[in-house]
């Protein structure tokens, strides 16, 4: 690519410190401890998984000296919205996600997985018992699919059958001898009250709102008990597998190699993991990251002015989210697989519309197909008409919006709000006057500078887009300056256009670590923190040895300790 | 006053034969010297408002209502204006990073937000809210402990901007946005075939006692933390037992309304919101005549909703951005008193809807307590000093309303004790008691 990097300046030891990322920060600060540490390792003399972190976790060259017991919290996970429709789906073939029925997730801050938000109150307890019903009341229909028996011969004994067969695949794992007992009784009850068909659709009811199913409950080895860090059952490990990598419950092979206990092993956790990668379910579960890293999903509800857009719809938008995940899926799916190619891929997808938005010969009609990208204009993610519509007003480009996007979805850093009393109107729309011009006063005015210097400098950069991200060379009158700047990592960067910043991000430290811990994030329902720097360091380490490989990331995050085992319950 | 109401004549006001909206003259449950309950309902608008469009003149029972106000004229004699209030509690613990997030952390609940994670905005509201304290409290026979409705309050999932009532820290409940999906849980189960609910509502609880035996077997079997989930999760079931058994039928003076029809397109479209405010305000009143329940909340969006964009009132620019203009920006500001005025014309339709329902002597609006609050002061300075409240409805005959008081900076605390005085439940303080002396002086 082009050369870019034109290092200017160093020194930001004035940076604040809340500009400067939580996230690198805090993380920094820990792998120096975790270093620091190394060596002893008071946790060795368990039998537990403590003894085997070090070499289990050096694949892709770890530094052995992360102390087994950093391995963070494991909180409870319920499933989400997304898991609950697959898992309704792989469990009963019903595809009519209903989780229509339910509040919404809360994913706005994050991802849709994040734990501290997975409560069940008496909301969401209803709304899931009337989606219980309902699809109790499908999957009845036609009995014959659900039965492992002809209930003729005997009712009662084919209940009892019906109960011990489907019982494992709802909760995952099989089911103690009370809770056996149970789910017989409810049948003979209401057996004997309301007949055989009613007396299955209220079993599927009933499992469909126990804790067993809803959430993802976690006990451990019974022998790693007093333990700090406990190995999970295989059953155990299959769902974290799955969940993790597909977002629904496990296949038969999972349940099978659970069955066997042959998860016990990374080498039997990285060879289900890269079978399960080839599975379609995998692809649906890399494109929710993708959504809500980028929240596309935010493209359905956002607003633009008519009369400065006109060939904005609603159809528009959803073609640019579909975009996105159509050419991120096929860079680690069926390209070349890398993070830096998701900042700096030369083809995309378009439809008949983004091709008039991009000026690229294309399909017809709603049908997507590949394209190249115009190499001077567009390549990358940056570049997409999804991204740079998301960031923008309704009336014009963002350069505040756009820098924000890349320090906090690209960098993983958290920028603080305005302060108050501040008017944060963009600046109006003037025919005469370059997007860069009206948005002076930040860099002019000392009390905006110190942060907007970090942000708009980066959107400056992505002015030869307009608010939905067509190309433009004027702007208010004058040929567009896309020059920027990137501050990072106690150096000034300057870069020429959206490519280059693609270029420089694409193999930028911190923007692969970021691109590391979102998917920590994703996947363990939480951000790291401080228990999590060996986890971290692993994880990099393993990225960087697979030349930033996505695929192996995601095998990777399954040969951690913090994958493979829990924190003792207190 | 429950089942008050012959089930036969509410279901033929189900089928849709004999009740002529608005409301009651199906039934006059109310005769008989029968005190009717109290209710309490909080309603939510954003991003501050105008002070000097906002606030009356004159004196305390002689007043004229500012432009914003002025939709409430017909009601005046049943409201207290409220200025001068502080929302001091939201000045301190975490959140600062944003003023609107402390805002509507702290607007009903008084207490500091907790942190849920390591970033800036990994916050959550810290305490019960007031509404949900005093449902609790209370203990109404009600179908519903309380009934949260949302005018696209939910676009997102739960966070910290979008919730304003919670059942403890880190807790918040969910307002639900859709008035088909509102009517269908709240209006469907009370109307059908007697026998049929009968067997329904034994078939759920087999169905949830067995749930409830799950949880009761695993609890011990968790640590710490994941217990406290799985408690969460079984007083949600109970919670949703004494819903199912209030199945049985109705009461107070109510008549079923029609369904709503949300109509086509997504319920987070702007130009969606007058239509779902007045389908939203005649279920939450509807469930309060009919004695569904006693606590109701409306909630609008949430506070900041930087991408809410009032196209009817020939706005092109955002809600937020629009809260921004300084004080001299004069188009800027009249378009703040307008979206301002807008919520007030809302305000008013919820009052006139519940001043149309006769309760005892009086109406049901008599009966209520309804507070009109927001997580601002001034949109343009993030202040959360000198407060904007409403307070409508005589609580019966708590309040004494037709008044408008100015105070010197109490706290909002106090005027959450006096929520909860007015209703029956005599707390010395609510929230951090740090922020609270005791109910308002003045209100009685």
């Amino acid at each position: 690519m082009t050369g870019i990097a034109r290092v200017i300046s160093v020194g930001l030891a004035r940076l604040t410190v809340a500009v400067r990322s939580a996230l690198p920060v805090v993380v920094f600060a820990l792998v120096a401890a975790c270093r620091d540490r190394g060596g002893s390792n008071d946790a060795a003399d368990g039998g537990s998984g403590s003894t085997t972190s070090a070499d289990d976790t050096a694949d892709g060259g770890v530094p052995g000296d992360c102390e087994a017991e950093g391995i963070g919290t494991a909180p409870l996970r319920r499933l989400t919205h997304r898991e609950y429709d697959a898992t309704i789906r792989d469990l009963l073939g019903d595809d009519s996600n209903p989780s229509q029925l339910l509040p919404t997730d809360a994913a706005a801050t994050g991802f849709d997985t994040k734990a501290s938000a997975q409560q069940i109150n008496a909301t969401l307890a209803e709304a899931y018992m009337r989606a219980a019903e309902d699809v109790a009341a499908r999957a009845v229909v036609d009995t014959a699919v659900l039965l492992p028996c002809d209930p003729a011969p005997d009712e009662l004994a084919c209940g009892h059958a019906f109960v011990g067969s489907f019982g494992p695949r709802v909760f995952r794992r099989p089911l103690a001898p009370d809770e056996l007992s149970r789910y017989q009784t409810l049948f003979d009850n209401a057996h004997a009250s309301w007949g055989f068909d009613k007396a299955v659709e209220l079993v599927v009811q009933a499992m469909l709102q126990s804790p067993s199913f809803l959430f993802r409950l976690e006990f451990g080895l019974p022998e790693d008990a007093g333990e700090p860090l406990v190995r999970l059952t295989s059953w155990e490990t299959a769902s974290r597998l799955s969940y993790l990598l597909w977002g629904t419950m496990p296949d038969e092979d999972l349940f099978a190699a659970a069955a066997e206990d042959r998860l016990g092993t990374p080498e039997e956790l990285a060879a289900q993991a890269d079978r399960m990668l080839d599975d379609p379910r995998a692809r649906g579960l890399v494109g929710a990251f993708h959504r809500q890293w980028l929240g596309l999903d935010g493209l359905a509800i956002s607003n633009k002015n008519p009369a400065t857009y006109p060939q904005w719809s609603p159809e528009l938008a959803a073609s640019m989210a579909t975009e996105t995940t159509m050419l991120l899926e096929h860079v680690v799916f069926d390209g070349a697989g890398d993070f830096a190619t998701l900042l700096r891929a030369d083809y995309t997808f378009v439809d008949s519309s983004l091709a008039a938005l991009y000026d690229v010969a294309g399909p017809q009609g709603n049908a997507f197909a590949r394209v190249e990208l115009p190499a001077d204009r567009r390549a990358g993610l940056l570049t997409h008409a999804s991204l740079l519509a998301l960031s923008g007003k309704p009336d014009q480009s963002s350069p505040v919006l756009r820098g924000q996007l890349v320090r906090e979805r690209l960098l993983c850093e958290s920028l603080p709000e305005p302060p108050p009393n501040v008017d944060t109107t963009p600046p109006e729309v003037d025919p005469d006057a370059s997007t860069r011009e009206r948005f002076e006063q930040h860099t002019s005015d000392p009390s905006c500078a110190a942060c907007h210097r970090l942000i708009d400098p980066v959107g400056f950069g992505l002015e030869h887009y307009d608010g939905i991200g067509v190309w433009r060379d004027q702007d208010g009158g004058a040929p567009v300056d896309a020059s920027g700047v990137l501050v990072i990592a106690d150096q000034s960067i300057e870069f020429d256009g959206a490519i280059e910043l693609g270029d420089l991000l694409a193999t930028h430290p911190n923007a692969r670590d970021c691109f590391v811990a979102k998917w920590f994030e994703f996947g363990h329902g939480r951000a790291p923190d401080l228990g999590d720097s060996c986890t971290i360091e692993g994880l990099r380490a393993g990225l960087e040895a697979a030349d930033g490989d996505v695929r192996s990331l995601l095998v990777a995050l399954t040969q951690t300790d913090a994958f493979r085992l829990r924190p003792a319950s207190e | 006053m429950r089942r008050a109401l012959p089930r036969r004549t509410f279901l033929r006001g189900a089928a849709g034969t004999a009740v002529a909206l608005p409301w009651l003259q199906a039934m006059d449950a109310g005769a008989g010297g029968v005190t009717p309950p109290k209710r309490l309902v909080a309603f939510f608008t954003n991003n501050g408002t105008v002070h000097e469009a906002w606030r009356p003149t004159g004196s305390e029972t002689d007043f004229n209502l500012g432009p914003i106000l002025a939709p409430l004229e017909p009601f005046k004699s049943k409201l207290l204006v409220l200025a001068g209030i502080d929302m001091e509690s939201s000045y301190h613990g975490p959140g600062s990073g944003d003023p609107h997030m402390p805002g509507m952390a702290h607007m009903l609940t008084g207490t500091e937000m907790v942190d849920t994670g390591p970033g800036q905005y990994d916050k959550m509201g810290g305490g019960i809210s007031v509404d949900q304290f005093i449902a609790q409290q209370i203990a109404a026979d009600t179908k519903f402990e309380s009934l949260l409705f949302g005018v696209q309050a939910r676009q997102y999932g739960a966070h910290a901007w979008n919730s304003m009532s919670y059942l403890g820290p880190n807790m918040p409940t969910d307002p639900e946005d859709d008035p088909s999906a509102a009517f269908d849980r709240i209006f469907a189960d009370v109307a059908g075939d007697a026998g049929e609910l009968a067997v329904r509502r034994a078939q759920r609880h087999s169905v949830l006692d067995t749930v409830k035996a799950d949880l009761d077997a695993l609890r011990p079997k968790v640590g710490a933390e994941d217990r406290v989930r799985l408690d969460q999760h079984l007083d949600a079931v109970r919670s949703l037992e004494q819903t199912i058994d209030a199945d049985t039928g109705v009461g107070g003076n109510c008549a079923l309304p029609d369904a709503p029809d949300n109509g086509a397109g997504s319920l987070y479209a702007p130009a969606k919101v007058p239509a779902l405010y007045r389908m939203q305000t005649e279920l939450l009143v509807m469930s309060l005549a009919c004695d569904l329940t006693r606590v109701a909340t409306l909630q609008f969006r949430e506070a900041l909703g930087g991408d809410m964009t009032f196209t009817w009132l020939g706005h092109t620019e955002t809600h937020h951005d629009i809260s921004h203009k300084g004080d001299g920006d004069a188009v800027g500001r009249q378009q703040m008193i307008d979206i301002n005025t807008f919520f007030a014309e809302q305000f008013a339709y919820m009052l006139e809807l519940m001043d149309a329902v006769p309760e005892g002597d009086g109406t049901l609006l008599d009966n209520t307590a309804v507070l009109w609050c927001n997580e601002l002061s001034r949109g343009n300075a993030h202040s959360r000093t000198d407060m904007a409240y409403v307070l409508a409805g005589g609580c019966g005959g708590y309040f004494r309303t037709g008044r408008w008081l100015n105070y010197a900076g109490e706290n909002h605390n106090d005027l959450l004790v006096s929520l909860c005085h007015a209703m029956g439940v005599p707390v010395a303080t609510f929230g951090n008691p740090a922020y609270c002396t005791g109910p308002l002086t003045g209100l009685t």
